[in-house]
């Protein structure tokens, strides 16, 4: 198959993949998703690749993933509803040291993973020590004290 | 309670943030639908909807003749295809389609064919046996698409059919 057509299948399957998995997903990287990410990129290269190995076929691979990528980007910045159904949008979990259950639920957020970024970023003790906590697009949690 | 009440909680907050609640809500349904898509998904594949599983291994009996082989391939994977023949007398012909080979790549044959040749588009591999005996041919995939053709073996038809994934 045409390098072309490969490169944006797979990109536009991680794409979706990924956008499906919810922001959570790899957010935090442990050790194990560390490793399954690490499968998942062997995975890709070969689907990618296949049993060619040229020089030429990896100059297109690379050029179609980066232009691919680009024009994406290009995409997300001229159209704002393209950027939400892409990446989504920030999410309060957290109001006035409250949890809020089930935007936390929905989101694949726990009461401990609030209070783990409330320490590592604030030094927090306490969930009601904090004002807001927001579910951010790359799927970490920032902190706004109170 | 939270677990009675599932309605996402809405908020008044003074935080810069386009928050889009409706969009988050529409997402979380889009979510689950994907979820059991991608799990529809693999449980297909686990059965061999795209090859390599039960659904996708096929035998073919024909006049005491059988072959085994998969209906479902995938672009330049690997599978295997076997004929059973019984009451061979001297020797076996394995008569392959052109139109065949051109989506599958016959990367070996066990045990070797004694000899072969093409006549009008197709290739006959000759073995020399005797009594019951099996060809095992090691395939793979080297275009997508659907193809079906006749082998013959001895003179028995097989009609096989792949559906090749790319």
């Amino acid at each position: 198959m045409n390098p072309v057509i490969r490169g944006l299948i797979i990109y536009l399957f991680l794409m979706l993949v990924f956008r499906l998995s919810g922001k959570r997903t790899l957010a935090q990287t442990t050790p194990f998703e560390l490793v399954l990410l690490l499968i998942i990129s062997e995975v890709t290269q070969q689907a990618l690749v296949g049993e060619d190995y040229s020089i030429t076929t990896s100059l297109i691979l690379i050029t179609t993933l980066i232009g691919v990528d680009l024009l994406v980007s290009v995409i997300k910045q001229r159209s704002r509803s393209f950027e939400q159904v892409t990446e989504g949008s920030p999410l309060v979990v957290v109001a006035d040291g409250k949890l809020l259950q089930n935007r936390a639920v929905k989101s694949r957020v726990s009461e401990e993973d609030v209070l783990e970024a409330a320490r590592n970023l604030h030094g927090l003790e306490r969930l009601d020590q904090i004002k807001y906590a927001v579910l951010e697009l790359d799927g970490t949690i920032s902190i706004i004290p109170k | 309670m939270a677990g009675k009440n599932k309605s996402v909680e809405r908020l008044q907050h003074d935080l810069q943030l386009e928050e889009n609640l409706d969009q988050h809500k529409r997402g979380w349904v889009i979510q689950k639908v994907g979820w059991t898509i991608l799990y529809l998904g693999l449980i297909l594949a686990a059965i061999g909807v795209f090859g390599t599983g039960p659904l996708s291994y096929k035998t073919q009996v024909i006049n005491g003749n059988s072959v085994e082989y998969e209906r479902f391939m995938r672009y330049e994977g690997e599978s295997e295809m076997t004929f059973h023949v019984k009451d061979v007398k001297d020797s076996i012909a394995l008569e392959i389609p052109q139109q065949y080979l051109e989506y599958i790549d016959v990367l070996s044959i066990t045990p070797l064919p004694d000899r072969n040749r093409t006549v009008d588009g197709v290739t006959t591999y000759y073995f020399p046996a005797g009594g019951a005996a099996d060809i095992h041919c090691n395939l793979m995939a080297k275009k997508f698409g659907n193809i079906s053709a006749t082998i013959k073996v001895n003179a028995t038809p097989f009609t096989i059919a792949h559906k090749i994934y790319p």
